[in-house]
């Protein structure tokens, strides 16, 4: 299914861009309701950790995480995933932008679930580079941590949009209900 | 729109924001110097904040014309001043680079220039916002003395009180809502919506639209 612009009519770009901006400032507005905060945020950023941590003792690092934090006990380097390190915001931006958009409902929720995926393995990429950044170039740290990966995020959500919208695009039409 | 050209896309963009965030980084403590005026300005019009001064580290001192009324310093009869970190305002202008390695990622908007030239005044407008969504939620922790659930650890009550009126909950919340949402949100939002604004190539593998006619 596309997006088209004739330009007699614009209302399925226009119902698409409402559509985006009601989920995601929803969203976005239910990060800062604090029962949600504290019952799904915190925790989830608390999983963060603990995969990171497996992960990098995968590779024989030797990460230790608790609560939140990740750390290289050895060499008494850690880091804190606080609120706007966890991607969750990304997230919700991608997640909003394929929901919204006229395709079939079982593609979306697929795009939607494996499109989160792909962007948390993303994150954790970040969060673990991060972790080492602070040990071995700790002036970079700042850079890194709070505009080049956040960059980098969201562009990874968009690529993964991209290829999204051109695979649900080429579903056989005999498949849609 | 073809899978090469997806892929020639997202190789030139990536490849292109790195020497783009390096410039960026050199040249946006400048860029937060030279907005300051402006922000200033706007944010007169619609808060109490009398003026911004540059604090030497990048960032700025906001002076208000809360007047302080109890506290340690409710004797000297002085405004209440906050700071503005210069790693928050760095944050709106992320945007800048982000637009930059959309904009010049083949396929490239026909009218290159006047993308650039609209995005680079869109994004300016959006720091002045952006910034001033960021003084509004210090003031509205003034003035209601009381943490913002967009950041209970950073927006923290001073140890005294001002007098003003407090704002309702709802405001108190969208003054969060809208500092999350200019920190968060809008810096990389912002350039992927302009791309798509300005760049029929983009709507044409973002969206699934027709080539023009």
């Amino acid at each position: 299914m596309t997006l088209d612009f004739p330009p007699a009519s614009r209302w399925p770009a226009v119902r698409y861009l409402a559509g985006f901006a009601l989920i995601s400032i929803g969203g976005i507005a239910a990060l800062l309701v604090e029962p949600i905060d504290t019952g799904l945020v915190q925790p989830f950023s608390r999983v963060l950790a603990s995969v990171s941590a497996a992960a990098i003792n995968l590779c024989g690092g030797g990460a230790e995480a608790q609560g939140a934090v990740l750390s290289l006990a050895r060499f008494g380097s850690g880091v804190e995933i606080a609120n706007g390190c966890n991607a969750i915001e990304a997230s919700i931006l991608l997640a909003a932008a394929i929901l919204a958009f006229p395709a079939r409902p079982a593609h979306r929720l697929a795009g939607a679930v494996v499109g989160v995926l792909l962007l948390q393995a993303v994150n954790l990429l970040r969060i673990i580079s991060l972790l080492y950044l602070d040990l071995y170039a700790p002036a970079w740290f700042d850079f890194f941590h709070l505009y080049f990966w956040d960059a980098l995020i969201m562009l990874d959500g968009l690529l993964i949009f991209l290829v999204w919208q051109r695979w649900q695009d080429r579903r056989p039409l005999a498949a849609t209900g | 729109m073809d899978r090469s050209a997806r892929f020639r896309f997202a190789l030139f963009a990536v490849a292109a924001l790195v020497p783009l965030m390096g410039l960026w980084w050199l040249s946006v403590d400048s860029m937060i110097a030279a907005l300051r005026p402006l922000v200033a300005w706007f944010a007169a019009l619609l808060l109490p904040v009398r003026d911004l001064l540059p604090d030497g580290a990048g960032g700025w001192t906001a002076q208000t014309s809360l007047q302080v009324t109890s506290g340690k310093w409710a004797d000297a009869r002085q405004e209440a001043n906050f700071p503005v970190a210069a790693e928050l305002l760095r944050r709106y202008l992320v945007a800048w680079p982000f637009f930059l390695a959309l904009a010049l990622a083949p396929p490239r908007a026909p009218r290159l220039g006047l993308m650039l030239v609209a995005g680079s005044a869109a994004l300016t407008l959006l720091f002045v916002l952006s910034a001033t969504a960021l003084l509004f939620v210090f003031v509205a922790v003034l003035i209601n003395h009381a943490p913002n659930p967009a950041d209970r650890l950073q927006f923290v009550p001073p140890p005294f009180y001002v007098a003003a009126p407090h704002y309702s909950g709802p405001i108190f919340f969208l003054a969060g809502l809208a500092f999350y949402m200019a920190s968060y949100v809008l810096p990389l939002l912002a350039p992927i919506l302009l791309w798509f604004a300005f760049n029929p190539a983009s709507r044409r593998f973002g969206l699934g639209a027709p080539p023009p006619c």
